[in-house]
């Protein structure tokens, strides 16, 4: 009588082992760069056929050709908790409990990356993902062609506060104007 | 009686009047006179240069003896682009590096060098109001094809209250919007 149910519940934990070995494309957040997209529009981050997408979940996808990226950096920043117009009207509680609530923050990863379209002309995109996120993105561009100045390994965004990228001058290593 | 009293008062509203009208005049003369200085640009007047261009080309942000972080790099040029486009003294605004602006013989070139960067903490202002503020000074130049000079200028952005730290990026782009809007 039990072995139906048996073969069920074999059959779900396979599921789910299976959907926990396919990893989910981080959620990542456009801080700016697309110029068909608004600052803040937040979306999936991958790198599919040759190219870097951004698919936000209801506006236009937005593609990067990964042959034309010259640098990839990581950087980490940090945003308030609480945000949004709600944050901003936090700031005027009284007996200073804006202040208090500005005190809690999240950490980000920053992921900077610089490319060329085909005129040759230089285009810069910032997103901000969770903490550790960017460096998926990053080792997967980089196995897909992507060029980078800095190596995987660098530094580990640490703290909130943004400590400067290992990554110092950017545009020294690459050719000079003329 | 009383008519002994309003001739002065009377005499004294008139010379106000007249006095007021002589200034006036005076006013309007300076004013003319000025104008047609600026046009004419007699020698030793003061005259602002104006550039004349349909097209310019933004190179991109470089820094000098200086850390800066590339998400500070890059958001210093992309949004001086989007200022510089929104003054809308320029047909077109071109990308560095961009090979169709080759063929425009009256192109201006955009150089910003970093010189000076403190990327603050947005925790430290939003607690304390008075610290944790971030700033960035460039040195702007303004190039023709040949290379030759234009204008140079050192332009800062500050961030003191309000926003993340990247926003100082923002307050510079607009600082760079209003030193193209003076001079084009």
């Amino acid at each position: 009588m039990y072995r139906p149910l048996r073969w069920l519940l074999l059959l779900l934990c396979a599921c789910a082992a299976f959907a926990q070995n396919a990893p989910a494309p981080p959620q990542a957040t456009h801080v700016l760069g697309i110029e068909v997209m608004k600052h803040g529009v937040k979306g999936t981050l991958q790198t599919k056929d040759g190219n870097l997408v951004f698919s936000p979940s209801n506006a236009v996808v937005a593609q990067i050709p990964v042959a034309g990226i010259e640098d990839v950096s990581i950087g980490a920043d940090s945003k308030r908790t609480v945000g949004g117009p709600i944050g901003t009207l936090t700031m005027f509680g009284p007996y200073g409990s804006g202040r208090f609530i500005s005190l809690f923050r999240e950490k980000l990863d920053v992921l900077t990356i610089s490319f060329r379209d085909e005129n040759g002309a230089l285009h810069g995109v910032i997103f901000s993902l969770p903490v550790g996120a960017a460096k998926g993105v990053k080792k997967d561009l980089l196995a897909a062609g992507a060029k980078s100045s800095t190596p995987l390994e660098e530094a580990k965004p640490a703290d909130a506060k943004g400590a400067p990228d290992q990554k110092v001058t950017p545009a020294a290593d690459k050719k000079e104007d003329k | 009686m009383k008519r002994a009293y309003l001739i002065p008062v009377l005499l004294l509203v008139a010379l106000v009047v007249l006095a007021q009208t002589q200034k006036t005049t005076a006013d309007t003369s300076k004013k003319a006179d000025a104008k047609t200085s600026s046009t004419t640009a007699q020698p030793g007047a003061k005259t602002r240069k104006v550039i004349k261009t349909s097209s310019i080309m933004i190179k991109e942000f470089k820094p000098k003896d200086v850390q800066v972080p590339a998400q500070f790099q890059m958001a210093m040029y992309e949004n001086t682009l989007e200022q510089v486009k929104e003054t809308g003294h320029f047909k077109e605004v071109y990308r560095d590096g961009d090979k169709r602006a080759a063929s425009i013989p009256d192109l201006v070139i955009l150089e910003a060098t970093i010189y000076q960067f403190k990327e603050g903490s947005a925790r430290q202002r939003q607690v304390t109001t008075v610290s944790g503020a971030s700033s960035i000074h460039v040195h702007v130049a303004l190039k023709d094809t040949n290379g030759a000079y234009l204008l140079e200028k050192d332009v800062a952005g500050n961030l003191h209250f309000l926003g993340e730290n990247l926003r100082v990026t923002y307050n510079l782009a607009k600082n760079i919007a209003d030193l193209i809007n003076q001079n084009f």
